[in-house]
């Protein structure tokens, strides 16, 4: 069967099997999205700013490579580094922090991915919502647009939600 | 600060992530093994937050649970619910909550919600979670159920909690979809639904459902030679009609509900013995929502709410007296109103997110008529009257492991004696990541119903006041390991100047605001999962609610609440087993007392193909006969014995 999770990667830490499943939906949500040219050169660079237990989810979905490029991932400390990056995580969940980063990145062609509920509401394109027997996503479709971005249909129609 | 490169991963966090070979449809289908702390909830703050800093208990139960147990009704869904039970008399299901489960009561002390919008009609205030409720279970994504009082947030009849029925989207309703169910007492029930998103987020889909059975088992002893005709008239059908639509924040919802139930009335009551005739009970709910939602400007989130509901219940039972013409009796209840609501939130100030609201129903027609069916009614009362409720809510990070959340809203009901301010209080402690504790104080109230309002007011007795209640409550989640978590609540409460029935020689049926009543419990649940995909939730409530004066036990009010719920594959994901077991103690009722019981479900569910899905069910598996007496002037009525059901379900084009 092929859902269950290779044995031994899951709930060695609590937040380690919610992690993983986010860098697994995120590795797919970058797959489907189309970046405005250039395209994405020998690298593709997820950056994570805060949650941990993403950062090092993360690094492993990062060993698989996007197309031709190879993946690598970028922990960010402010918004004035996300320059070479396509996926933008963002693991805050207070509004002043997530509308800071969207503020000052409002213009840049990134897959800005929320976990969290506020995220979605402050203008992440990807919120990931964590519910009672798994996970689902949102996405806000106009922000993709406004970036540049081109979502896949398949992305669009299993969304809980477009906006 | 330069970025800081990741090198190469060490073996620490080289393990492997058995979710990337997997597509989206898969990993969304994907369950966790760890019992997740920060899933999203809206019922406790109206507004999407994770459950953990939410400033409320909030229990859900999503549609993979429907799936799991076989749940075919609001009620089934309802009695997985901590703390709830439902109680019917075969034509009515009453919800009971926390000890209040009083008798003849119409859930009027619970708000029921579809996807925000307030459902309780305008007669008695009802929450219609019978077969007539708008929603079939196959259309509902999520039920939060946030007990406790909550008017400080949402105004009349957040009594004992509010439950929100959030419906699925186009995700999950694409293309064309149909079932069929039957079961053992002769019952059977379809839908059928089709559903479409577009590219740009448009998204819409519309069901039609219907069910009926007929020779319905009696509920009361009859004599053997008279049982075979009573069944004859004791059937039950209805259909469903609900419809959504949503784009770029704009949202429109539409549900249409009619039933028929029918039973056995005697054709003259005065005389033991007389013929037989076709009782009815007939409901026709209608309604229509527009809402909008969306941001304005970085840190204000708004959303409007129009919506328009339409009620009627005739109630028909032929009348053949000696020397008159026969006629049909009939008892109309009949509501038209319009509800306004604009909400306001605001992250503007740091570490404060504030949420106004302004709620607005205006009763166009209240109206309950009684007489012979063709004639001028006996009786008829009508009038219109007018709500207004305003909130604040303030949800304040004080530190980053304390929340404080404090709200107030006012109520002024036109019908009702004046205005009503509810305070809430709480504060939300992050103990640890695994562990937070929350201390909540609420306030809830619920005004005289239109119903309670006449039948006072029309032999000129005494008006009757608001019922009130306030409650402190002390909630803890823990998880112990990754699939291992409990909670525990105490809570007490104190509810004054319930509004009771009396039956009395010179007014008939009145009623009257009672004694205070005191109530204390203690919830406690345990979730338990297993990394192959088994589930274990356990939940036990115990409480105690007496009448402050007399000392007396609430009727319809069991000491001792149990529920398990466990399910697990059995054959990969394509074939599960759920297993539920429900059980109450001993409670009293106004005839003396029913004895405690427990019954047991099972649930088999085998997933054929992507597209199709059958199940079996035996709901009471050890057929225990048990009762209810949710009606003052009934006696305990038989509930339904073991019960046999098969469905299957077909998708195409999704």
């Amino acid at each position: 069967m092929p859902l269950l999770w290779a044995a031994g990667a899951a709930c060695a830490h609590p937040g380690q099997e919610e992690a993983q499943l986010k860098a697994a939906f995120i590795y797919r949500f970058a797959q489907f999205t189309q970046w405005p040219p250039p395209p994405p050169g020998r690298e593709f660079n997820y950056c994570v700013a805060g949650d941990r237990e993403l950062q090092d989810a993360l690094r492993v979905v990062a060993q698989k490579p996007m197309g031709q490029a190879a993946g690598r991932v970028l922990v960010l400390g402010s918004p004035a580094e996300a320059g070479p990056c396509h996926v933008l995580v963002l693991g805050f969940s207070g509004r002043q922090e997530l509308q800071l980063w969207l503020d000052a990145l409002a213009d840049s062609p990134l897959l800005v991915v929320g976990a969290s509920a506020e995220a979605f509401r402050a203008g992440a394109i990807i919120a990931l919502v964590l519910e009672p027997n798994g996970m689902a996503f949102r996405i806000n479709h106009s922000e993709a647009k406004r970036r540049g971005l081109m979502l896949s249909s398949q992305m669009l129609k299993l969304a809980r939600e477009v906006k | 600060m330069p970025p800081a490169w990741a090198g190469e991963p060490g073996l620490a966090v080289a393990e492997a992530n058995a979710g990337l070979d997997l597509g989206l449809e898969d990993l969304l289908r994907q369950g966790l093994k760890a019992v997740p702390q920060a899933v999203q909830v809206s019922t406790a703050s109206r507004f999407a937050q994770s459950a953990e800093q939410a400033p409320a208990q909030t229990y859900v139960l999503t549609d993979a649970e429907i799936r799991a147990y076989g749940l075919r009704s609001m009620a089934d869904i309802l009695n997985c619910l901590p703390g709830l039970f439902t109680t019917s008399n075969g034509n009515f299901v009453y919800v009971a909550a926390r000890g209040l489960g009083r008798p003849g009561d119409f859930n009027a002390r619970l708000l029921l919600m579809i996807d925000g919008v307030r459902v309780n009609e305008n007669i008695f205030d009802a929450a219609l979670i019978g077969p007539e409720f708008y929603v079939d279970v196959d259309l509902i994504d999520r039920v939060e159920f946030t007990p406790g009082p909550g008017s400080a947030l949402y105004g009349n009849n957040a009594f004992f909690g509010v439950i929100q029925v959030q419906t699925k989207r186009a995700d999950k309703l694409a293309g064309l979809r149909a079932r069929l169910a039957l079961d053992s007492q002769r019952g059977s029930s379809w839908q059928a639904s089709a559903g479409q998103r577009l590219d740009s987020g448009a998204e819409g889909w519309i069901s039609i459902s219907g069910f009926q059975q007929d020779r319905i088992p009696l509920n009361s002893p009859a004599p053997a030679e008279r049982v075979d005709r009573l069944r004859d008239h004791n059937w039950d059908h209805g259909t469903r009609l609900l419809a959504r639509a949503s784009m770029a924040g704009w949202s429109f919802r539409a549900g249409h509900s009619e039933r028929v139930r029918g039973n056995a009335s005697p054709l003259d009551p005065t005389r033991p013995g007389s013929g037989i005739g076709q009782g009815r009970s007939i409901y026709f709910n209608q309604f229509a929502a527009l809402g909008y939602e969306g941001a304005l400007g970085a840190n204000w989130d708004l959303t409007v709410e129009a919506s328009s509901k339409v009620l009627q219940s005739r109630r028909r039972d032929p009348l053949e007296q000696p020397g008159r013409p026969p006629l049909e009796l009939e008892t109309l209840s009949e509501g038209q109103w319009d509800e306004f609501a604009l909400r306001l939130g605001s992250s503007a100030w740091r570490g404060h997110y504030v949420l106004g609201g302004l709620e607005w129903q205006r009763d166009r027609l209240q109206r309950i008529a009684l007489g012979a069916r063709g004639l001028p009614p006996d009786l008829d009362f009508t009038s219109a009257s007018e709500r207004l409720g305003v909130f604040v809510q303030d949800e304040w990070q004080l530190h980053a492991q304390h929340r404080l959340v404090l709200g107030l809203r006012w109520d002024h009901d036109r019908r009702a004696d004046g205005s009503r301010l509810n305070p809430r209080l709480a504060w939300v402690w992050q103990l640890s990541p695994e562990a937070n504790l929350k201390l909540m104080q609420g306030s809830a109230y619920r005004a005289p119903n239109f119903y309670e309002f006449r039948s006072n007011q029309a032999p000129g007795l005494p008006v009757l006041e608001a019922e009130r209640t306030r409650s402190l409550e002390l909630a803890l989640e823990h998880r112990l390991t990754p699939q291992l978590q409990y909670r525990a609540s105490l809570y007490r409460a104190r509810m004054s100047g319930l509004i009771s029935q009396v039956l009395k020689p010179d007014t008939g049926l009145s009623f009257v605001n009672s004694d205070v009543v005191r109530s204390r419990g203690l919830e406690l649940g345990l979730e338990k999962r297993w990394d192959g995909g088994a589930r274990l939730q356990l939940g036990l409530s115990l409480q105690r609610s007496r009448e402050l004066g007399s000392g007396a036990e609430l009727d319809n009010s069991p000491r001792r609440l149990f529920k398990l719920a466990y399910s697990q594959p059995l054959w990969r994901d394509d074939l599960q087993l759920g297993w539920q077991t429900q059980a109450m103690s001993r409670r009293q009722v106004p005839a003396g007392s029913l004895p405690g019981q427990a019954l047991h479900h099972l649930h088999l569910l085998w997933r054929q193909s992507a597209d199709s899905e059958w199940s079996l069910g035996l709901r009471n598996l050890m057929g225990v006969s048990y009762a209810d007496q949710p009606d003052v002037g009934l006696p305990p009525l038989r509930q339904e014995g073991r019960v046999l059901r098969l469905q299957f379900k077909h998708r195409v084009g999704s």
